[in-house]
Protein backbone atom coordinates (compact mmCIF):
# COMPACT_ATOMS: atom_id res chain seq x y z
CA UNK A 1 0.00 0.00 0.00
CA UNK A 2 2.32 2.54 0.98
CA UNK A 3 4.34 2.50 -2.10
CA UNK A 4 1.77 2.29 -4.45
CA UNK A 5 -0.86 4.82 -2.75
CA UNK A 6 -0.91 8.43 -4.50
CA UNK A 7 -0.26 10.90 -1.70
CA UNK A 8 -3.67 12.35 -1.84
CA UNK A 9 -5.33 9.64 -0.96
CA UNK A 10 -3.97 9.89 2.45
CA UNK A 11 -5.42 13.40 2.85
CA UNK A 12 -6.69 14.83 4.86
CA UNK A 13 -3.76 14.41 7.44
CA UNK A 14 -4.67 14.53 11.19
CA UNK A 15 -3.09 17.55 12.76
CA UNK A 16 -0.59 15.81 14.63
CA UNK A 17 0.75 13.86 11.51
CA UNK A 18 0.87 17.14 9.63
CA UNK A 19 2.68 19.13 12.14
CA UNK A 20 5.57 15.99 12.56
CA UNK A 21 5.94 16.28 8.82
CA UNK A 22 6.62 19.92 8.96
CA UNK A 23 8.65 19.71 12.04
CA UNK A 24 10.69 17.28 9.66
CA UNK A 25 10.46 19.47 6.74
CA UNK A 26 14.35 21.07 7.79
CA UNK A 27 15.86 18.23 8.85
CA UNK A 28 16.21 15.01 10.89
CA UNK A 29 15.04 15.78 14.67
CA UNK A 30 14.79 13.63 17.80
CA UNK A 31 11.27 13.05 19.59
CA UNK A 32 11.36 15.81 22.31
CA UNK A 33 12.99 18.11 19.35
CA UNK A 34 9.89 17.33 17.31
CA UNK A 35 7.48 18.55 20.17
CA UNK A 36 9.11 21.80 20.61
CA UNK A 37 9.19 21.98 16.91
CA UNK A 38 5.34 21.64 16.93
CA UNK A 39 4.78 24.08 19.77
CA UNK A 40 7.12 26.43 18.05
CA UNK A 41 5.01 26.64 15.02
CA UNK A 42 2.01 26.61 16.78
CA UNK A 43 2.70 29.60 19.27
CA UNK A 44 2.13 27.06 22.37
CA UNK A 45 -1.49 26.04 21.12
CA UNK A 46 -0.84 22.58 20.12
CA UNK A 47 1.30 20.57 22.93
CA UNK A 48 1.71 17.21 21.65
CA UNK A 49 2.34 14.52 24.77
CA UNK A 50 4.99 11.18 24.20
CA UNK A 51 1.82 8.90 23.81
CA UNK A 52 0.38 11.16 20.62
CA UNK A 53 3.78 11.57 18.97
CA UNK A 54 5.21 8.18 19.07
CA UNK A 55 1.53 6.55 18.31
CA UNK A 56 2.10 8.92 15.34
CA UNK A 57 5.84 8.20 14.59
CA UNK A 58 4.57 4.69 14.63
CA UNK A 59 1.52 5.07 12.34
CA UNK A 60 3.93 7.34 9.88
CA UNK A 61 6.59 4.56 9.83
CA UNK A 62 4.06 2.01 9.08
CA UNK A 63 3.17 4.22 5.90
CA UNK A 64 6.85 5.40 4.99
CA UNK A 65 5.98 9.05 5.48
CA UNK A 66 9.12 8.96 7.94
CA UNK A 67 11.95 6.65 8.80
CA UNK A 68 14.40 6.01 11.26
CA UNK A 69 17.68 8.09 10.30
CA UNK A 70 21.16 5.86 10.42
CA UNK A 71 23.05 8.47 11.53
CA UNK A 72 23.14 11.07 14.63
CA UNK A 73 23.56 14.67 13.50
CA UNK A 74 26.17 15.20 16.76
CA UNK A 75 26.71 11.80 18.17
CA UNK A 76 29.17 13.21 20.72
CA UNK A 77 26.74 16.48 21.51
CA UNK A 78 23.79 13.85 22.46
CA UNK A 79 22.04 11.11 24.65
CA UNK A 80 22.67 8.18 22.40
CA UNK A 81 19.13 6.46 23.29
CA UNK A 82 17.39 9.08 21.64
CA UNK A 83 16.27 8.22 17.92
CA UNK A 84 16.26 10.43 14.96
CA UNK A 85 13.56 10.67 12.21
CA UNK A 86 13.23 12.06 9.05
CA UNK A 87 10.89 13.23 6.32
CA UNK A 88 11.12 10.37 3.37
CA UNK A 89 10.15 11.26 -0.25
CA UNK A 90 6.92 9.84 -0.03
CA UNK A 91 6.66 11.87 3.02
CA UNK A 92 7.52 14.93 1.44
CA UNK A 93 5.07 14.79 -1.46
CA UNK A 94 2.23 14.20 1.08
CA UNK A 95 3.13 16.95 3.18
CA UNK A 96 2.84 19.27 0.01
CA UNK A 97 -0.16 17.81 -0.94
CA UNK A 98 -1.57 18.45 2.14
CA UNK A 99 -0.73 21.66 2.09
CA UNK A 100 -1.81 22.49 -1.58
CA UNK A 101 -5.13 21.39 0.01
CA UNK A 102 -5.57 23.32 3.08
CA UNK A 103 -3.89 26.45 0.62
CA UNK A 104 -7.59 25.98 -1.19
CA UNK A 105 -9.60 25.85 1.55
CA UNK A 106 -8.04 29.24 2.79
CA UNK A 107 -8.43 30.40 -0.32
CA UNK A 108 -12.21 29.44 -0.48
CA UNK A 109 -12.32 31.16 3.20
CA UNK A 110 -10.49 34.15 1.73
CA UNK A 111 -13.37 34.42 -1.20
CA UNK A 112 -16.05 34.27 1.04
CA UNK A 113 -14.50 36.91 3.60
CA UNK A 114 -13.59 34.59 6.76
CA UNK A 115 -10.27 36.09 7.04
CA UNK A 116 -10.99 39.77 7.90
CA UNK A 117 -9.89 41.02 11.23
CA UNK A 118 -13.57 41.61 11.79
CA UNK A 119 -14.47 37.38 12.15
CA UNK A 120 -11.21 37.35 14.55
CA UNK B 1 19.13 21.62 39.40
CA UNK B 2 18.73 20.79 43.39
CA UNK B 3 18.19 17.62 45.12
CA UNK B 4 15.06 18.48 45.61
CA UNK B 5 13.93 18.75 41.87
CA UNK B 6 16.03 15.86 41.22
CA UNK B 7 14.26 13.81 43.45
CA UNK B 8 10.73 15.50 41.85
CA UNK B 9 12.31 14.28 38.13
CA UNK B 10 13.56 11.21 39.28
CA UNK B 11 9.84 10.64 40.95
CA UNK B 12 7.89 12.12 37.98
CA UNK B 13 10.13 9.34 35.28
CA UNK B 14 9.53 6.65 37.93
CA UNK B 15 5.57 7.06 37.46
CA UNK B 16 5.25 7.55 33.82
CA UNK B 17 7.17 4.33 33.51
CA UNK B 18 4.88 2.33 35.16
CA UNK B 19 2.30 4.29 33.30
CA UNK B 20 3.57 3.00 29.78
CA UNK B 21 3.18 -0.37 31.25
CA UNK B 22 -0.76 0.28 30.09
CA UNK B 23 0.48 0.20 26.48
CA UNK B 24 0.56 -3.25 24.27
CA UNK B 25 3.20 -5.25 24.65
CA UNK B 26 4.45 -4.71 20.74
CA UNK B 27 4.42 -0.65 21.53
CA UNK B 28 6.18 -1.17 25.05
CA UNK B 29 9.49 -2.72 22.78
CA UNK B 30 9.49 -0.46 20.05
CA UNK B 31 8.89 2.75 21.63
CA UNK B 32 8.62 2.54 25.77
CA UNK B 33 12.53 3.46 26.04
CA UNK B 34 11.90 6.80 23.93
CA UNK B 35 8.64 7.62 25.14
CA UNK B 36 10.14 7.73 28.76
CA UNK B 37 13.29 9.83 27.62
CA UNK B 38 11.35 12.43 26.11
CA UNK B 39 9.06 12.72 29.14
CA UNK B 40 12.46 13.42 30.98
CA UNK B 41 13.59 15.77 28.97
CA UNK B 42 10.01 17.53 29.56
CA UNK B 43 10.06 17.42 33.11
CA UNK B 44 13.50 18.64 33.00
CA UNK B 45 12.97 21.39 30.67
CA UNK B 46 9.86 22.16 32.57
CA UNK B 47 10.78 22.38 36.03
CA UNK B 48 14.56 25.12 34.65
CA UNK B 49 12.15 27.14 32.86
CA UNK B 50 9.01 27.01 34.47
CA UNK B 51 9.38 25.58 38.14
CA UNK B 52 8.18 23.04 40.24
CA UNK B 53 4.50 24.75 40.19
CA UNK B 54 4.15 24.03 36.67
CA UNK B 55 4.40 20.34 36.70
CA UNK B 56 0.81 19.62 37.58
CA UNK B 57 -0.47 21.12 34.68
CA UNK B 58 2.06 18.71 32.77
CA UNK B 59 1.01 16.08 34.52
CA UNK B 60 -2.57 16.71 34.12
CA UNK B 61 -1.59 16.68 30.39
CA UNK B 62 0.25 13.21 30.45
CA UNK B 63 -2.58 11.72 32.13
CA UNK B 64 -4.70 12.89 29.47
CA UNK B 65 -2.03 12.04 26.79
CA UNK B 66 -1.88 8.38 27.76
CA UNK B 67 -5.43 7.36 28.75
CA UNK B 68 -6.39 8.10 25.15
CA UNK B 69 -3.38 6.76 23.43
CA UNK B 70 -3.45 3.53 25.60
CA UNK B 71 -6.65 3.13 24.62
CA UNK B 72 -5.91 4.02 20.80
CA UNK B 73 -2.91 1.82 20.77
CA UNK B 74 -4.94 -1.59 22.43
CA UNK B 75 -7.25 -0.77 19.85
CA UNK B 76 -5.20 -0.23 16.87
CA UNK B 77 -3.26 -3.73 17.79
CA UNK B 78 -6.61 -5.41 18.39
CA UNK B 79 -7.76 -4.53 14.82
CA UNK B 80 -4.11 -5.59 13.32
CA UNK B 81 -4.72 -9.07 15.22
CA UNK B 82 -7.96 -10.01 14.13
CA UNK B 83 -6.79 -12.73 12.19
CA UNK B 84 -5.63 -14.62 15.04
CA UNK B 85 -8.02 -13.28 17.44
CA UNK B 86 -10.84 -15.08 15.46
CA UNK B 87 -8.89 -18.56 16.28
CA UNK B 88 -8.39 -17.11 19.86
CA UNK B 89 -12.08 -16.28 20.62
CA UNK B 90 -12.72 -20.13 19.99
CA UNK B 91 -11.16 -20.48 23.32
CA UNK B 92 -13.65 -20.13 25.81
CA UNK B 93 -10.84 -19.43 28.33
CA UNK B 94 -9.37 -17.17 26.35
CA UNK B 95 -11.99 -15.46 25.05
CA UNK B 96 -12.66 -14.46 28.59
CA UNK B 97 -9.48 -12.43 28.68
CA UNK B 98 -11.33 -9.93 25.91
CA UNK B 99 -13.94 -9.30 28.66
CA UNK B 100 -14.60 -5.09 28.15
CA UNK B 101 -15.14 -5.37 32.50
CA UNK B 102 -10.89 -5.46 32.06
CA UNK B 103 -11.17 -2.73 30.04
CA UNK B 104 -13.03 -0.37 32.60
CA UNK B 105 -11.23 -2.39 35.60
CA UNK B 106 -7.90 -1.16 33.83
CA UNK B 107 -8.73 2.56 33.05
CA UNK B 108 -10.27 2.54 36.98
CA UNK B 109 -6.72 1.66 38.03
CA UNK B 110 -5.34 4.62 35.37
CA UNK B 111 -7.16 6.70 37.30
CA UNK B 112 -6.37 5.75 40.44
CA UNK B 113 -3.17 6.14 39.69
CA UNK B 114 -3.11 9.63 38.17
CA UNK B 115 -4.95 10.79 41.36
CA UNK B 116 -2.37 8.85 43.45
CA UNK B 117 0.57 11.16 41.84
CA UNK B 118 -1.49 14.27 41.68
CA UNK B 119 -1.61 13.70 46.00
CA UNK B 120 1.88 13.15 46.14
CA UNK B 121 2.67 16.02 43.40
CA UNK B 122 0.72 18.07 46.30
CA UNK B 123 2.27 16.78 49.53
CA UNK B 124 5.59 18.03 47.81
CA UNK B 125 3.91 21.55 47.54
CA UNK B 126 4.04 22.00 43.66
CA UNK B 127 0.85 23.07 43.65
CA UNK B 128 -2.03 25.02 45.82
CA UNK B 129 -5.70 23.85 46.63
CA UNK B 130 -7.22 23.63 43.32
CA UNK B 131 -5.21 20.61 42.23
CA UNK B 132 -6.17 19.05 45.60
CA UNK B 133 -9.99 19.65 44.44
CA UNK B 134 -9.08 18.05 40.90
CA UNK B 135 -7.48 14.98 42.63
CA UNK B 136 -10.58 14.63 44.83
CA UNK B 137 -12.77 14.53 41.46
CA UNK B 138 -10.44 11.88 39.65
CA UNK B 139 -10.71 9.43 43.49
CA UNK B 140 -14.47 9.56 43.10
CA UNK B 141 -14.30 9.20 39.21
CA UNK B 142 -12.23 6.02 39.62
CA UNK B 143 -14.38 4.49 42.14
CA UNK B 144 -17.53 5.42 40.55
CA UNK B 145 -15.60 3.57 36.99
CA UNK B 146 -14.37 0.63 38.82
CA UNK B 147 -18.48 0.02 40.49
CA UNK B 148 -19.81 0.63 37.28
CA UNK B 149 -17.60 -1.88 35.75
CA UNK B 150 -17.99 -4.40 38.13
CA UNK B 151 -22.11 -3.97 38.58
CA UNK B 152 -22.08 -4.54 34.73
CA UNK B 153 -19.68 -7.68 34.71
CA UNK B 154 -22.68 -10.64 35.24
CA UNK B 155 -24.41 -8.79 31.52
CA UNK B 156 -21.01 -9.16 29.98
CA UNK B 157 -20.96 -13.03 31.36
CA UNK B 158 -24.25 -13.74 29.94
CA UNK B 159 -23.25 -11.66 26.50
CA UNK B 160 -20.20 -14.02 26.34
CA UNK B 161 -21.71 -16.82 27.14
CA UNK B 162 -24.37 -16.19 24.52
CA UNK B 163 -21.77 -15.74 22.22
CA UNK B 164 -19.63 -18.58 22.38
CA UNK B 165 -22.46 -21.02 22.79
Amino acid sequence: MPKTCAPEELLPLTPAVFHILLALTDCEQHGYAIMNEVLKQTDGRFRMGPGTLYGSIKRMIAIRLIEEADERPAPDLDDERRRYYRLTPFGRKVAAAESRRLAKLLSVARGKGLTRPSFA
Amino acid sequence: MNTRRRKIVLWSVAVYDRMLSLYPRAHQRDYRAQMLQTFSDLICDTIQKRGVRALPAVWIAMLVDTGSNVWTEHVAERSANMGSLKLWWNNKKSAELLDPFWGGFFFGIVFCAMTASGIILISLGATDSIEAWLGLGLIVGAIAGIIAQILQKPAYDKQLAQKLS
